[in-house]
């Protein structure tokens, strides 16, 4: 099986790998770099589960072959700082929005996606950015209220 | 780096070299092909990545002409403020798209070179008259997208060709226009029948000129003619009535034969008032 | 209290959160090799000839198993009926069905490998219908008859129930089948152990039932199989995949490597097992002045290639066909059917929802004969305390069903926004409301299914609660530790829980069945009394003094000097009896769960778009333990009822699922969800830890028939059929039959 090397940013730091040609974006980071809270749902971008942010935006990394992203900055739930997990933790767990949790780290990178370019937010602003990751388990209420939770705070506080 | 596997290339011409050497799988976005090669087994020999060429991105106004390159993102074009106002059809179909992750990937380019009857650009494309730019080492040759489409099987596109950009006459001011999609659901949804309407009205109000493409009826979005004439001289307080009888003819004329007729010439007429609602707006 | 009835947080939520919450996929073990089962892609055939040898001398390729090779007993199922093949033996009865399993050093290995077996099939007619399975001329799926199974129960006397009546309302219903779509895939890791044994990491409804099945199969001595759950990305009553936690333990004996085995989304969609179809008929013999004199029920159900879950299904189902009405005289007859189709299952209300939307649609079609107030309609039938069922059960006094349809009442009446009167600008919209009611017994049907429970001091000074059962999100360890806490009167944040590991925790039965609040809830209830109960004479005896949070040190450290382990242990069986096999009488469940939910929507009858505009649900759920834990409940089952009303169908073509992703397969999306208000009536049961029952089930049961009703009032015309797709509602608006 061919091999390609490539390198990008991941998390914050330069990394390189060697995977097959076809392996996904969603195999390298889970498989080769250990970060198993990017999930598998479906394998056809049609879940979310496994979404991460790739130059700030919100991408479905099941459907991205792993060398596209060469030079490019990629982010995982595994990549926020201690200060934006806590935030989400704390909003999304006061809020019930976290149930068995598989959709979770995809639903709390395309709200940071959201909240890093805006944070005066409605509702249908929430729940279009999430309208790409699949929950079973809440029904959706309390996780757009964990986001609005978060981006109302951080109107007030500007952590980041 | 013709021996190369996977190529990532910063260049136009450098894509182009590579392309030439035959054998060569072109990936836009991916949100289409990366399907077929973890679930259909597809196993391309080599890879040729085209979103880190900037020559292939930009939305701008090039005298009376908008160009798009190819590797403009769904998000981008349902952002561009340009696009917003002057070409509403174009930036709500990039709205439509799927859900923000395939919106942030799928690019113009690959959405017309997929071949889906459901491609949500195509309709507004094909309103607008687009044009598109083929690019290879050699040559470089413009096509209009109905030429493009309209062949029956293959697409008229060499093994050595690149779409480059898609460019289409910048509507007039006073042109209105809006695209409607009616899936099953509210987001990550196939069209199930589409509507792409632009309008120019006088100055008392009444339109001049229109054009009504539909997309998802059929294997590639077509123009409603009968429907669209009608529309001349009618204005927004106008009776509907016989221009949505016109586009249920239609709908029986082209896919009478299918499954989905039954739905879909009475769906057009839905997405018909509600284009005309949202037109007016 | 201090404890119950808040909003205690989740304790596994952190690490859900930051994303190191560890499912079976996540799990990484040294030397691990990857399995795969090899699959039939007939729905009916015979078996002549598998070839597997060229395989086992393919460098990476570690094992290759066929039926033959199993050890034990070659048959699963989730109750006493065992009739499934982990691997098939002569014949397959579903499309997908294993018949070989290979582990490999990879993923790629293994799925190559997969696909140079070279099997040999005679294809046999496919029964993919239900209605083809009744046919005189059709094959038969096992040696019996399709129709396998067929029940009644009866009271009073429907016949003249009928002679009395002055209005008749009799139609035929039909729902799809659907999918549980978990968005984490079946999964399961085996890791063989030194004494020949398995230790099994699963996502899994029940520990302990997955652990009898391994070790049957195995042939193994259950006391050398440990089953662990992982953390379970949800379950709505499916998974574990029995033949697939099998598999995984057969190639980890046979390879002696741990053998992780993760379905694909297509595998989940075509081998796991599904919401059983139903068609029914229903008549309703009706008093002019609205009260139903008797109700007579044919329901068959589509059970697919095995048995199952059916039998346990077809048994709720009979019980809970006329619905939360007190009817004297009701005539009940349910039958399962074989398809070539997988398994249906258990899945979240268990055969009711179905049910749910043919009775109800029943209602509104008789208050709209009798010109009776729908809501009204519903009042003079509901269930009352002192009422019987139809297995002769009584309604216990502290019932508060009645209360549940006069909330939303209230809540309709006093909402700013109700816009239910029909569109005068837009006449291709059209508005509507509808309502549906339920009952839901809390646990397994007749049948014992005791939670067991202990509450120990550990040496740490914490409190341990160690539950069978697994927590599949739903959050049951968060209310046993707030139960525990409030018993206890101790800090919650000493106290912890061990779940579903077979090595540690005793069987408490499924997480199903809506029995963790009321069963598992009090068995743990009763654990920490008894605790209680031995920690005061302890303390007394040794000078000690409550609370518990002060002398917790000195407790420990002089139980340790006496040896003394301190622990309470709870058992708690719901005082049912089975149903008399003639009468059809006894008391089928503890207590019951009723609710009402309500919902405005609007209809564009050229698109047949269907918006939902609010949605309001009451339960009577007794005492609420955890209140954002119940209305995540309640939202997620009304939401997930939503897909089930006009999203979600499973296509299916000669037995086979030809939409087995989520691009075909249509969940609901948070751009589809509309305002949902819960709410609760103040009750308390009198069985219930602190008065508690269970919602997980009921959560769902009545959405679809609301909305179908609501679809019905709408366009004037009686929805019989779900998914109400777009193409349905088209049909509906061209019918005649207008209401």
């Amino acid at each position: 099986m061919d091999k390609v090397k490539f390198s990008f940013i991941l998390n914050g730091k330069i990394v390189a790998a060697e995977p097959d040609l076809y392996s996904t974006l969603l195999d390298v980071l889970r498989d080769y770099f250990g970060l198993t809270g990017v999930k598998r749902g479906c394998e056809i971008g049609e879940c979310g589960a496994c979404t991460v942010l790739l130059n700030g935006k919100a991408v479905c990394s099941c459907i991205i072959l792993a060398p596209s992203v060469e030079n490019c900055e990629v982010l995982t739930i595994e990549g926020l700082t201690n200060k934006e997990l806590r935030l989400f933790q704390e909003a999304f767990i006061t809020a019930g929005a976290v149930q068995c949790g598989y959709c979770t780290p995809g639903m709390i990178l395309s709200a940071k996606s959201l909240l890093d370019c805006k944070l005066d937010l409605s509702i249908k602003d929430i729940k279009l950015a999430i309208s790409g990751n699949l929950c079973r388990c809440t029904g959706y209420e309390q996780i757009v209220e964990a986001i609005h939770n978060v981006a109302n705070y951080l109107k007030q506080k500007e952590v980041f | 780096m013709t021996e190369k596997k996977f190529y990532c290339p910063t260049t136009l011409k450098k894509a182009l070299y590579f392309l030439n050497v035959g054998d060569v799988t072109i990936i836009a976005g991916g949100t289409d092909l990366v399907k077929e090669i973890t679930k259909k087994s597809l196993r391309p020999k080599k890879i040729l990545d085209l979103t880190h060429i900037p020559e292939l991105k930009g939305i701008n106004v090039s005298g009376d002409k908008i160009r798009i390159g190819s590797m403009s993102t769904f998000s981008e074009l349902a952002a561009n403020k340009l696009l917003q106002e002057r070409c509403r059809l174009l930036s709500e179909a990039a709205l439509s798209v799927g859900s923000p992750q395939i919106r942030n990937r799928g690019t113009i380019g690959g959405n017309i070179v997929s071949r889906s009857p459901a491609a949500d650009c195509i309709p507004p494309l094909m309103a607008l008259d687009a044009k598109l730019h083929l690019f290879s080492l050699n040559n470089n040759r413009d096509l209009s997208l109905v030429e493009f489409l309209n062949q029956s099987t293959e697409l008229d596109l060499e093994e050595d060709e690149i779409v480059e950009s898609i460019s289409f006459k910048l509507p007039k001011k006073e042109e209105k226009s809006v695209f409607i999609k009616m899936g099953r659901r509210n987001a990550l949804a196939i069209s199930r029948i589409s509507m792409a309407l632009r309008v120019i009205p006088d100055q008392e109000g009444n339109i001049r000129k229109a054009c009504i493409c539909l997309g998802a009826v059929g294997l590639y979005p077509i123009i409603a003619e009968e429907a669209q004439d009608m529309l001349i001289g009618l204005n927004k307080k106008s009776n509907l009535e016989p221009v949505l009888k016109a586009l249920s003819k239609f709908i029986i004329d082209i896919i009478g034969y299918r499954k989905s007729a039954p739905y879909k010439k009475q769906a057009v007429k839905g997405i018909a008032l509600e284009a005309w609602d949202r037109i007016w707006e | 209290m201090k404890y119950v009835g808040e909003s205690v947080l989740k304790e596994d939520a952190w690490d859900k959160v930051a994303g190191k919450a560890q499912y079976v996929e996540d799990i990484k073990i040294e030397g691990m090799l990857w399995g795969i089962a090899v699959r039939s892609p007939y729905a009916h055939a015979i078996i002549k000839n598998i070839k597997t040898e060229e395989l086992e001398l393919i460098p990476g390729v570690h094992a290759v198993i066929t039926a033959k090779d199993i050890p034990g007993e070659n048959r699963v199922g989730p109750s006493a009926w065992k009739d499934q093949p982990v691997i098939a033996e002569d014949k397959v009865r579903f499309f997908g069905e294993a018949v070989a399993l290979i582990a490999a050093e990879s993923k790629e290995m293994v799925k190559e490998s997969a696909s140079k077996v070279i099997v040999e099939y005679e294809e046999i007619k496919v029964i993919s219908e239900l209605q083809d399975a009744l046919k005189k001329d059709c094959p038969v799926v096992h040696t019996d008859g399709n129709v396998f199974l067929e029940r009644k129960i009866a009271k009073g006397n429907f016949r003249n129930a009928k002679k009395n009546a002055d209005l008749m309302v009799e139609n035929i219903y039909q729902t799809q089948s659907v999918d549980h779509a978990y968005i984490e895939p079946d999964s399961c890791l085996a890791v063989p152990q030194k004494d020949g044994g398995v230790l099994v990491y699963t996502s899994t409804k029940s520990v302990h039932h997955d652990k009898e099945e391994i070790s049957r199969v195995l042939g193994l001595e259950p006391s050398k199989v440990r089953v662990k759950a992982a953390t379970i990305g949800g379950s709505f009553g499916g998974k574990s995949d029995i033949p697939l936690i099998c598999m995984t333990s057969l190639l980890a004996v046979k390879t002696q490597k741990p053998v992780k085995m993760v379905y694909s989304r297509e595998e989940v969609f075509h081998i796991t097992s599904k919401r059983h179809s139903y068609i029914m008929k229903y008549t309703h013999v009706v008093r002019k002045d609205g009260k139903i004199l008797g109700v007579k029920v044919d329901v068959l159900i589509d059970a697919g290639a095995y048995k199952g879950y059916t039998p346990s299904v077809l048994g709720r189902a009979l019980i809970h066909a006329v619905g939360p009405y007190n009817v004297d005289n009701v005539s009940v007859c349910c039958r399962a059917v074989y398809t070539n189709k997988t398994s249906s299952g258990a899945m979240r209300g268990y055969g009711v929802p179905q049910l749910c939307f043919a009775y109800e649609a029943q209602m509104d079609e008789i208050a709209q004969k009798l010109k009776i107030n729908p809501l009204q309609l519903r009042l003079i039938n509901a269930f009352k305390p002192g009422d019987r069922t139809i297995t002769g059960q009584r309604i216990k006094s502290d019932i508060r069903f009645k209360e549940t349809i006069k909330k939303v009442g209230k809540i309709r009446e006093n909402s700013e926004n109700t816009n239910i009167q029909p569109s005068t600008e837009k006449s291709w919209i059209k508005r509507g409301w509808g309502m549906a009611c339920c009952m839901y017994g809390n646990g397994r049907t007749g049948q014992p299914n005791p939670g067991i429970a202990k509450v120990q001091i550990e040496d740490d000074c914490s409190i341990m609660i160690y539950v069978g059962s697994p927590d599949i999100g739903q959050g049951s360890n968060t209310i046993f530790r707030q139960i525990v806490a409030e018993i206890l009167q101790i800090n919650i944040d000493k106290v912890n829980i061990i779940s579903a590991d077979t090595e540690f925790t005793e069987d408490s039965g499924t997480t199903s069945g809506t029995r963790l609040t009321f069963i598992v809830g009090n068995a743990v209830k009763i654990a920490a009394e008894d605790l209680y109960k031995k920690l005061s004479l302890f303390l007394n005896e040794y000078g000690l003094d409550l609370p518990l949070d002060n002398c917790l040190i000195d407790l420990v450290r002089k139980a340790k000097e006496k040896g003394t382990k301190l622990f309470g242990r709870g058992f708690f069986d719901p005082p049912t009896s089975p149903l008399d096999s003639k009468t059809g009488q006894g008391v089928p469940y503890g207590t019951y769960t009723f609710g009402t939910q309500y919902v405005e929507i609007e209809v564009n009858i050229l698109t047949g778009k269907i918006k939902l505009e609010k949605f309001i649900a009451c339960y009577d759920n007794g005492r609420v333990i955890n209140p954002t834990l119940y209305k995540g409940q309640v939202i997620g089952g009304i939401v997930m009822g939503i897909g089930y009303a006009f999203l979600e169908d499973l296509n299916i073509w000669k037995g086979k699922i030809t939409n087995a992703n989520f691009d075909s397969y249509i969940l609901p999306t948070s751009l589809d969800v509309p305002d949902i208000d819960v709410n609760v009536v103040i009750s308390s049961d009198e069985l219930g830890p602190f008065g508690a029952k269970g919602i997980g089930e009921p959560a769902i049961i009545p959405t679809a028939a609301a909305i179908a009703n609501a679809v019905s009032r709408a366009l004037k015309v009686r929805a019989r059929c779900l998914p109400l797709n777009l193409e349905k509602v088209i049909e509906m608006t061209q019918r005649r039959d207008i209401l």
